[in-house]
């Protein structure tokens, strides 16, 4: 007689597809291709670890993984989660209907195509009088303002950022709202300040989707650079160059894709690192409480 | 398709189904992906009178993406068993595909047509060679060049004999880079020209970029080995150059950050005194992306070769021919050729030279009455005596980056040109490995 599938396994299938399919496959190709020195035409062979090393003889690979940090650190803790943060309490302040209507406009970057929303970047920041910045700057008596050029920084942080304080901001919203609000109405009784009020009883409540949110970002950035592709292509000279776009650089545009996979590789280390660290960190283990309710089958 | 059944597999009788992929980027290159539709049509006509009852079907896709976004759009088709048969692109897709075995060598073909062959202007063949072999056939040619406007030169006082002259003292090493580099640096001292506005240049990496290490007598190639070359002087030369134009106010800081449109518009509306690396087809693109006449053009905007670096040195130019090749995977490599054969036929290379500010690559559509009374054309023929091609090198487009972001590393003053030239080296030796000699 065949054996027959458990409910439980039949309801894992699609899930346990998809992770093969996209999340495992990927990752062994991945792995198999680091250990070669496959170029655009895409011959496979083996040179053990040559691959691996070989960012450690090369003159940038410093320099991107110092951009990643800053990428990723400025990102998150700025916008990411400290914009987002500010969002949603600011707007769960205010009557529902205007936060309501705020937290909609915050969400229109996400659902704008990215070539949309990085050619709108540059239509406010053109370096010459074509600019709108630069066309008010100019009204008001100032000269033409090169912000791509003089800050790229500034300009990747804020870009990535508009987009990404929107999750953030979703997430912490529902959160705040989540609060019991004899809580918050205890805390008003015993005269708290609104910034006492945050500070003893939003936050704290709010401290296990921060964490998530924090997490989750922060893998999300190091692998991101779709952004920073548009908008400076790493530049100027390396200066917002990230570990993601140096990846995309050799393997796509250079077609370097042995190296490349060997430099995915290393990214793929350095998030799961990161995420061990913010599991110790954070106690995330603690903090997963056991299901209250089991089911015998 | 004109008459037949469409197979995929080669066949004395019926049709061959046929795929082309060209690229303009720009718009005005159409004629690129129409030559190769009246090519196969003429083909077939001609195929019929014969009596042949062989026939072409071809399907041509035109692109107007970037030229990288095809390359890798071609590397993955290949890779992935799905390329065209007919691929038409850079000259340099010669170097990276037949190293690697993916295009139908075309010598046989070509030898059995010495008429044909025989036509075209002989150094053409040299750019789409690879390893002693023939892998395309010329489609169009083109020549990077300096484009200086001449209504400003009027108002710095130039008069306008001096104004005409400037192209003959390029040629003959009389006006150099440094030259130009001060002519522009005055413009903006005495205000003709707002600050950051003497030159401009283009944003991307690409072959262009050589040009000043010619200019400045590097080479690019050892011929003996093959392998590409670093010329240290030269290079440290270029940076120079491009160092002082940020430092001394005439060109701006962020140049390479600038969108094209922003560009062209700086230079074409009278705002900007030279735009350092045009090309040939710039002409007609900026003629109908601006609207400007004829008299117009003329009048205000002067060409001339990329001037050298070295005084009573020739002044420099760079080709990109374009050219279509056949893969090796065709169904019919011969039909696929001559396919390409009628494509250029001389009214229709005549037909796009005219329609798109490119030149002529046969030298039988060279004498065409319409070709030779365009002064343009004309002018730009002059300057393919400067010309140098790209070396059909699998990894030049990794060393034109490098050489890319040193120079904006300089014009931006993150480095010096000294350390920058630190940087090309250091980093051309890691990427590049044997490919690269330093000298």
């Amino acid at each position: 007689m065949r054996p027959r599938l458990r409910t439980w396994q039949l309801l894992l299938l699609p899930a346990g597809i998809l992770i093969a399919l996209f999340y495992l496959l990927p990752a062994v190709v991945n792995l198999v291709l680091a250990f070669s020195d496959m170029d655009y035409a895409f011959d496979y062979r083996f040179v053990g670890g040559e691959s691996l090393v070989r960012p450690l003889a090369d003159p940038m690979f410093g320099r991107i993984l110092r951009n990643t940090a800053v990428y990723v650190v400025a990102t998150l803790t700025l916008m990411n989660v400290g914009f987002a943060l500010l969002l949603a309490l600011l707007t769960t302040e205010v009557p529902d209907r205007i936060g309501g209507a705020f937290r909609v406009l915050w969400l229109l970057p996400r659902s704008t195509p990215s070539v949309v929303y990085v050619l709108m970047w540059f239509f406010l920041l053109d370096p010459t009088d074509y600019g709108l910045v630069n066309r008010v700057v100019g009204a008001a008596g100032g000269s033409s303002y090169d912000m791509l050029t003089s800050h790229p920084w500034v300009v990747v942080v804020l870009l990535n950022g508009c987009v990404g304080a929107s999750m953030g901001m979703v997430v912490f919203t529902a959160a705040i709202k989540s609060i019991p609000p004899p809580l918050l109405l205890a805390a008003r009784a015993d005269g708290a300040s609104a910034w006492q009020r945050i500070r003893y009883v939003t936050l704290p409540a709010i401290a296990w989707p921060v964490m998530f949110v924090t997490v989750y970002q922060t893998l999300s950035l190091l692998t991101s650079y779709e952004y920073i592709l548009l908008a400076t292509d790493g530049g100027p000279f390396y200066q917002t160059e990230v570990l993601s776009l140096y990846v995309f650089h050799n393997a796509i545009a250079d077609f370097e894709l042995g190296y490349g996979a060997a430099l995915s590789l290393g990214l793929m280390a350095i998030g799961t690192v990161v995420a061990l660290v913010y599991w110790r960190v954070f106690g995330l283990g603690a903090r997963s409480a056991p299901p209250r309710i089991e089911v015998d089958e | 398709m004109v008459a037949g059944a469409c197979t995929s597999a080669p066949e004395e009788t019926g049709g061959v189904r046929l795929t082309a992929w060209t690229i303009g980027p720009e718009p005005s290159s159409y004629t690129r992906k129409s030559n190769l539709v009246e090519g196969a049509a003429r083909l077939n006509r001609g195929l019929a009178a014969a009596g042949s009852a062989r026939r072409v079907d071809l399907s041509v896709d035109f692109a107007t993406t970037s030229n990288d976004a095809y390359a890798r759009k071609l590397v993955f088709a290949f890779a992935s068993g799905n390329a065209p048969d007919i691929v038409c692109g850079g000259h340099e897709l010669v170097g990276q595909f037949a190293a690697v075995g993916r295009l139908a060598p075309l010598d046989r073909l070509l030898a059995a047509r010495p008429a044909f062959t025989g036509d075209f202007f002989p150094v053409l063949w040299d750019a789409v060679r690879h390893g002693g072999r023939i892998y395309g056939v010329p489609q169009d040619n083109e020549v990077r060049l300096t484009y200086v406007r001449r209504d400003l030169l009027r108002r710095m006082g130039w008069t306008e004999a001096a104004v005409r002259e400037l192209p003959d003292r390029v040629a003959a090493g009389a006006f150099t880079l440094d030259d130009l580099a001060a002519l522009a640096e005055q413009a903006v001292a005495r205000g003709v020209l707002r600050p950051a506005s003497g030159i401009w240049h283009r944003t991307r990496s690409g072959f262009d970029w050589f040009a000043f290490l010619i200019a400045y007598g590097g080479r690019l190639q050892d011929p003996v080995s093959g392998r590409l070359v670093v010329p240290r002087r030269a290079t440290l030369d270029t940076l120079r150059l491009f160092d002082r134009l940020t430092d001394r106010g005439a060109t701006p800081a962020g140049m390479m950050s600038y969108p094209d449109r922003t560009v062209y518009a700086g230079f074409v509306n009278g705002n900007v005194l030279a735009y350092l690396t045009g090309g040939s087809w710039h002409k007609l693109e900026w003629q109908g992306a601006f609207d400007i006449s004829e008299a117009e053009f003329d009048a205000e905007i002067g060409t001339i070769a990329i001037p050298s670096g070295r005084r009573g040195q020739p002044p420099v130019s760079v080709s990109h021919p374009f050219a279509c090749m056949v893969s090796a995977s065709a169904p019919d490599v011969e039909l696929a050729f001559r396919v390409i054969e009628r494509s250029i036929d001389p009214d229709l290379d005549v037909a796009h030279a005219l329609g798109s500010s490119h030149l002529v690559v046969r030298q039988s559509s060279g004498e065409s009455p319409a070709y030779r009374r365009d002064p343009f054309l004309r002018r730009m023929i002059q300057l393919l005596r400067f010309t140098h091609f790209a070396p059909n090198h699998t990894a030049l487009i990794r060393l034109q980056r490098i050489l890319y972001d040193a120079i904006r590393g300089v014009e931006v003053g993150v480095l010096s040109p000294e350390e920058a030239l630190a940087f090309v080296e250091a980093v051309a030796q890691a990427r590049l490995g044997d490919d690269v000699v330093v000298e």
